[in-house]
């Protein structure tokens, strides 16, 4: 009997569902960061988002104004995360601008059992490349980011500590860099470095440095604080080889220049590891805790859709599986749906194919990349 | 009487408030009552209404005594006066009685004023009770409470007598409206009183009429359908009840942080606690309640959540007890009106986490939103779109920073992988593959952020889903893709290992290798058998890590004593050890092939594990070795009987040094040990029979070892294997005699010292079933070989009961011959009736302990143990034929899809 009330209500509670799909997907969110790299490319999302993508361009200005004015205490708090030493401090500093509670009643007894993570929300996190900027090839630089666990990695006191993102130590263990192992026993010996951890190469790849012998780098520019690691790096090259009292490689990465040939010759490798994707430095943009549109995200095969540049045909432009359409499916569900919408409110959609046509999609496309092996040919489009 | 004047005195009563007091009549009713007082019942009745002080109490002590006679005679009253007592109290305790108890109870409250204990005076029904009870004295509260017993207690056992007579109506009414009122009272401990009759209530009013009151809408536009006349008269108080089970609905699960043996923080679900039962029996109310009338439950939701988006009511803890009570009623409503509902509050929901500011209160939302998701499996399965949104929002949050997001994250989706497998192994209409393929290619990338705990969480999670695929080509390929990474970094450090065996040494070698395999283990909890293809691959390797490890650890202690097994890289390389036999275990658990594991699995265990145990000193032997031998022994029963010998020469000798000193130390090694020692006995029998004659005295030694432990899952243990090896015993014709000879008499005497052994009384029963067991043996001239050593000519019967005789008259001196001989013949004669049996030998203990002046009230523990397992059997039984009643996450797999 219920078969009966299932075919009349179905058009009706699948339009419901659609929609419920899309304020779910677009409406429930903790941070509200401006083109989130935990979501997809708001070029490529299945839902248009209100107005995201827009004022990259404005607000890379912006930020880079504010930049001349504000003046945090880096050396301060650079001490104190080697040191963990949070006896002087108010509890949250860094969050910055999200943070602006209305008022609304918290209820005490959550936010006392809480713990305070003091090495939550210390990396500098990209947005997506959305707006391509006019300086690219005079200002930004490329860096191609391998797979693996972003890591804040704090040495000091004479050992090396590993927090994730979200602030929880996870490893501890000696290391050679300053102040990472006992023989370095001077509180002013202390390295904060912003790195990916691959476990299966038991390499520390680092992406930044924060702060470098004692000595704070968060206020100096992308390009010097790029020179400043390799010249150090360059000075012990024991860091980057594992050894009893360095059970880790710390290995940095090459900068390329952000002209079309630079991101050509990124781009053809080859790599002694699995690649991410491509981080877009801006060269003036101090290291700033936090979602920033100073700092962009590209997958690679993303590089000729929205950078415009031309490659070499190239593994790593290559697209992966199942995505190779991707973009066209997108279009064409837009323009179905929104015809559907003007034509369909009468004739229910009765026929289910058209509806799984609709919203044929590869959803993960933003975190893959092609497989790495050799000899696929992957159509270019 | 003493009573009635003693409750009138005020100083008395002020001096000794109530608890103390009934209790003390209590005790002294369950004397004299009946037979010295016979018009007890109408005296109190009478009393009652001359005083307040007096009724309160009286009303404590009816309660009470009804509680006893009814419900739990059998602690402390004999068999013969219980039965007796409650054949009197029958007439008196009259529900009519009882109700003009209830009626001068209320009638009181306009007739006096005189006492400034009068309570009820204070208490007309329009009474805030809750506001009463938060700002009243402790008199106060306590009456309160009180109210609440009393009127549980009568309306449960007489409520049904009280509807049928229409004069009481009004009364019923009143009653029960106290009872809406005193539910609303901020204290859990006279909430759950009120709720026990609510669940009652609820339940009965179900159970008479379990057709659907009011069918799906759309099915009949208009559903006035007939009102059962019974419900009728609840109908305008069940309203009331079913706003406060939403308006204080308990925390469905509790999570606790606690740090493991190995130093690791880490996250444990709690099973059992107050708050957890409260909210079952919240819950079951609350599904009775919206059978009764959907429609309501769904009105007061719908209303609740409304004023938490317009303000009204906002709040982080009136928003979580509101989506708990959303997700409790998951299965209870049509689909169709769950589907709709469903729609409408996760869209109120969504409207709100928008128009909150601030990460906690959007953390918040969010956690509640995901929570109710995970509840309606049934609603994701239905709507795959919908379902791949959910879990793609969970990855997202799987990168998010704000405290807590994370492990929501993870524990909804492991709850949603179990509940909906299939749908991410099938091609999705609409679809170019399964999602399984696109979780798979991505992997890295989605716990990239995670913790390594929440990185095992989610590969048990994608396990659930893997196991549902059931070509097993295609599984091989998804278990081959899925454990890429763990299996990359192990092949590093195999390969490293291989050419310098010291990188074992190094500790982030080994932490590595603790992570990876505790990977595998929650990997392959949740694939089970199909998982040999991953296990196979890494199996040898794996094994030689162990020994290796093990031999470090050995040199270590060798160089510095045991003091060293506390060093985190000791620490790390038993964590390695331990989660390789617990993989091994776990795997061998799920097998389906016995044949398969026992020729190409368990060879090579046996060659890394047994003597290195057998070689370890004591504290560096890990009792997982114990309990894999015994998963192992349950799971292959014959196919291993071959391999017990060596399994016992390596394993048995050394525990048992370890533990024979006093009852405590080594617990584990304790349990696993007789956990072995019974799986070998009731799956390998015949491997007994092999062993050296001073091998299996040891054996049996071990056995009447474990049964004289006060740690009660040892000595349950020991009773069962002693049971079992009699039984097996007994097939064997040839061996038997010689055991009987060598053995019968040595443990009827251990048996009788435990049977006698007040810290041993939980176990009587057992003691019973084992002793007739073998008085029967005896009788029925099964034991053929002369059991006396000096006179064989003597009869076997006759000698068993003259060894008996003397044993308890050496050990009770106090005891009369004539008492031992009634007792040792009713062995004998008693022994085909296993309940009657127990109770003789319970009367005997009495006798005994009379003497001595203890309380027997545990002799009949095991007794309400059972009678409350049989209670809950049955419960479950009924639960599970009415939708909702069982939380989709308890519910049997076979019974989804």
């Amino acid at each position: 009997m219920y078969i009966i009330s299932g075919v009349q209500c179905c058009p009706l509670l699948d339009s419901h569902m659609d929609q419920l799909s899309e304020a779910l997907d677009l409406g429930l969110a903790v941070s509200t960061e401006a083109n989130s790299t935990k979501r997809a490319h708001p070029r490529l999302a299945q839902y248009k988002a209100r107005g995201e993508e827009h004022g990259q361009a404005e607000r890379r200005r912006e930020l880079l104004e504010q930049q001349k004015l504000r003046r945090f205490d880096y050396v301060n708090h650079a001490r104190r995360l080697a040191a963990d030493d949070w006896s002087k401090t108010g509890q949250d500093e860094t969050d910055g601008k999200d943070e602006e509670d209305d008022g609304q009643e918290m209820e005490v007894e959550l936010k006392r059992c809480k713990l305070p993570r003091y090495y939550a929300n210390q990396l500098m996190l990209s947005e997506w490349f959305v707006e391509v900027p006019d300086d690219l090839e005079e200002t930004w630089h490329l860096v191609v980011c391998p797979t693996g666990k972003r890591s804040l990695v704090i040495a000091s006191k004479g050992t090396t500590a590993v927090y994730t993102k979200s602030g929880y130590c996870i490893n501890r263990f000696p290391s050679l860099l300053p102040g990472g192992t006992r023989k370095h026993t001077t509180r002013k010996e202390y390295s904060i470095l912003d790195c990916v951890f691959n476990e299966a190469k038991r390499t520390y790849y680092i992406l930044d440095v924060m702060c470098w012998r004692g000595h704070p780098l968060y206020d100096c520019e992308t390009e010097f604080r790029f020179y400043w690691l390799q010249t150090k790096l360059q000075e012990d090259k024991a860091i980057a080889e594992i050894g009893a009292l360095n059970p880790f490689r710390f290995v940095s990465l090459q900068t390329y220049p952000c002209s079309p040939k630079g991101i050509g010759a990124a781009l053809s490798g080859p790599f002694p590891y699995d690649v991410d994707g491509l981080l877009f430095y801006h060269g003036k943009t101090h290291y700033t805790p936090g979602s920033t549109p100073l700092v962009g995200w590209l997958k690679p095969y993303m590089v000729s859709d929205v950078l415009g540049v031309s490659l070499p045909p190239g593994i790593l432009a290559a697209r992966p599986a199942g995505a190779t359409q991707q973009l066209q499916l997108i279009r064409q569900c837009k323009l179905a749906s929104r015809s559907a919408e003007q034509t369909d409110s009468t004739k229910s959609s009765e026929d289910d194919s058209v509806q799984g046509q609709k919203s044929c999609k590869y959803e993960l496309v933003h975190l893959s990349n092609p497989p790495q092996a050799a000899g696929d040919s992957v159509t270019m489009t | 009487y003493l009573i009635i004047k003693t409750s009138q005195d005020p100083q008395t009563m002020e001096v000794r408030r109530l608890h103390a007091e009934p209790l003390i009549i209590l005790s002294i009713l369950k004397q004299e009552w009946p037979k010295n007082w016979p018009t007890f019942i109408s005296d109190i009745v009478g009393a009652s209404r001359t005083s307040e002080s007096l009724c309160q109490n009286n009303m404590v002590i009816l309660k009470l005594l009804s509680e006893e006679v009814f419900d739990f005679s059998s602690g402390q009253l004999t068999q013969v006066k219980a039965k007796h007592l409650k054949d009197r109290l029958a007439p008196h305790a009259h529900p009519i009685s009882m109700l003009l108890f209830l009626q001068s109870v209320i009638s009181t409250r306009t007739e006096s004023s005189t006492s400034i204990y009068s309570f009820l005076n204070m208490l007309p029904l329009s009474t805030n009770i809750r506001i009463a009870y938060a700002s009243g004295k402790d008199d106060e509260q306590n009456f309160i409470q009180n109210l609440s017993l009393f009127l549980c207690t009568l309306l449960k056992e007489h409520g049904g007598t009280i509807e049928k007579r229409p004069d009481l109506r009004e009364t019923l009414m009143e009653a029960l409206h106290y009872m809406v009122l005193i539910s609303e009272v901020d204290e859990t401990e006279i909430f759950k009183i009120c709720l026990e009759y609510w669940n009652h209530l609820a339940s009965e009013l179900y159970r008479e009429n379990p057709m659907p009151s009011a069918p799906s809408p759309l099915l009949l536009g208009n559903h006035h359908t007939e009102v059962p006349p019974r419900r009728q008269i609840y109908l305008p108080v069940l309203s009331k009840v079913r706003l406060t089970m939403v308006s204080r609905m308990a925390k469905p699960e509790e999570v606790l942080v606690v740090e493991n043996e190995q130093g690791e923080v880490v996250r444990e679900f709690m099973k059992d606690t107050d708050s957890i039962n409260l909210y079952k029996n919240m819950r079951e109310t609350l599904v009775y309640l919206t059978h009764l009338d959907y429609a309501d439950t769904e009105r007061i939701m719908t209303e609740k959540l409304h004023a938490q988006v317009n303000g009204l009511e906002w709040s982080w803890k009136n928003l979580n007890t509101l989506c708990w009570a959303i997700g409790s009623i998951s299965g209870a409503m049509h689909e169709e009106d769950e589907k709709r509902f469903l729609v409408t509050v996760i869209k109120d929901l969504l409207g709100l986490c928008e128009q909150k500011r601030g990460k906690d209160n959007k953390a918040i939302i969010a956690s509640n939103i995901m929570y109710i998701v995970g509840q309606y499996p049934r609603f994701l399965r239905a709507h795959w779109k919908f379902l791949k949104t959910v879990v793609n929002k969970l990855f997202e949050f799987m990168h998010e920073t704000h405290d807590g997001v994370q492990d929501m994250a993870c524990d909804t989706f492991i709850k949603i992988a179990q509940k909906c497998r299939r749908h991410f192994v099938q091609v999705q209409v609409g679809e170019v593959m399964p999602f399984i393929d696109e979780i798979l290619t991505n992997i890295n990338t989605i716990i990239c952020d995670l913790q390594p705990q929440q990185v095992h969480t989610f590969y048990e999670a994608v396990g659930y889903m893997i196991s549902a695929q059931t070509d097993p080509l295609v599984q091989e390929q998804l278990i081959e893709k899925y454990m890429l990474l763990p299996n990359q970094v192990w092949e590093n450090v195999i390969q490293q290992a291989t050419k310098n065996v010291d990188i074992l040494k190094d500790a982030e070698t080994v932490k590595q290798l603790g992570n990876i395999l505790k990977t595998n283990v929650r990997a392959c909890r949740a694939v089970g058998h199909p998982f040999v293809t991953q296990l196979g691959g890494i199996y040898l390797d794996m094994l030689n890590v162990y020994k290796c490890l093990s031999e470090n650890i050995s040199a270590a202690i060798l160089a510095n004593g045991e003091v060293v097994t506390r060093q985190p890289l000791i620490r790390s390389m038993r964590t390695v050890k331990k989660e390789t036999l617990k993989l091994i275990s776990d795997w061998v658990s799920r097998s389906n092939d016995s044949k398969l594991v026992s020729e190409n699995f368990v060879p090579p265990l046996l060659d890394a594990v047994l003597i290195d145990y057998q070689r370890n000193v004591a504290g560096a032997r890990e009792p997982e070795v114990l309990s894999t031998m015994a998963t192992i022994v349950n799971k292959l029963g014959s196919h291993i009987t071959m391999s017990i010998p060596q399994i016992f020469d390596a394993v048995f000798e050394c525990t048992l040094e370890m533990i024979n000193k006093d009852f405590e130390e080594f617990p584990e090694h304790r349990t696993n040990f007789f956990l072995l020692l019974q799986a070998v006995n009731s799956n390998c029998f015949p491997a007994f029979l092999n062993i050296p004659p001073a091998q299996f005295k040891l054996v049996l030694d071990s056995i009447i070892w474990a049964f004289k432990h006060t740690m009660r899952n040892v000595a349950d243990t020991g009773l069962s294997i002693l049971y079992a090896l009699l039984q097996n015993v007994a097939q064997e014709t040839a061996a038997a005699q010689s055991f009987y000879q060598t053995y019968f008499c040595d443990i009827l005497q251990h048996i009788f010292s435990v049977v006698t052994d007040t810290s041993h009384t939980a176990g009587l029963s057992m003691h019973a079933t084992i002793l007739a067991y073998m008085f029967s043996l005896v009788e029925e001239n099964r034991v053929t070989s002369p059991l006396n050593p000096t006179n064989p000519s003597i009869n076997n019967q006759a000698f068993v009961q003259e060894y008996i005789a003397n044993l308890l008259k050496s050990a009770f001196p106090h005891l009369q011959d004539a008492q031992v001989k009634v007792f040792v013949t009713g062995l004998f004669s008693l022994n085909q009736d296993i309940p009657a049996f127990k109770e003789h030998l319970r009367d005997f203990l009495v006798q005994i302990k009379e003497f001595a002046g203890e309380d027997t009230t545990d002799l009949y523990l095991e007794e309400r143990e059972s009678s409350l397992r049989q209670a809950h059997d049955e419960k479950r039984k009924i639960q599970l034929s009415v939708p909702g009643i069982l939380n989709p996450h308890e519910m049997p797999e076979e019974m989804c899809d």
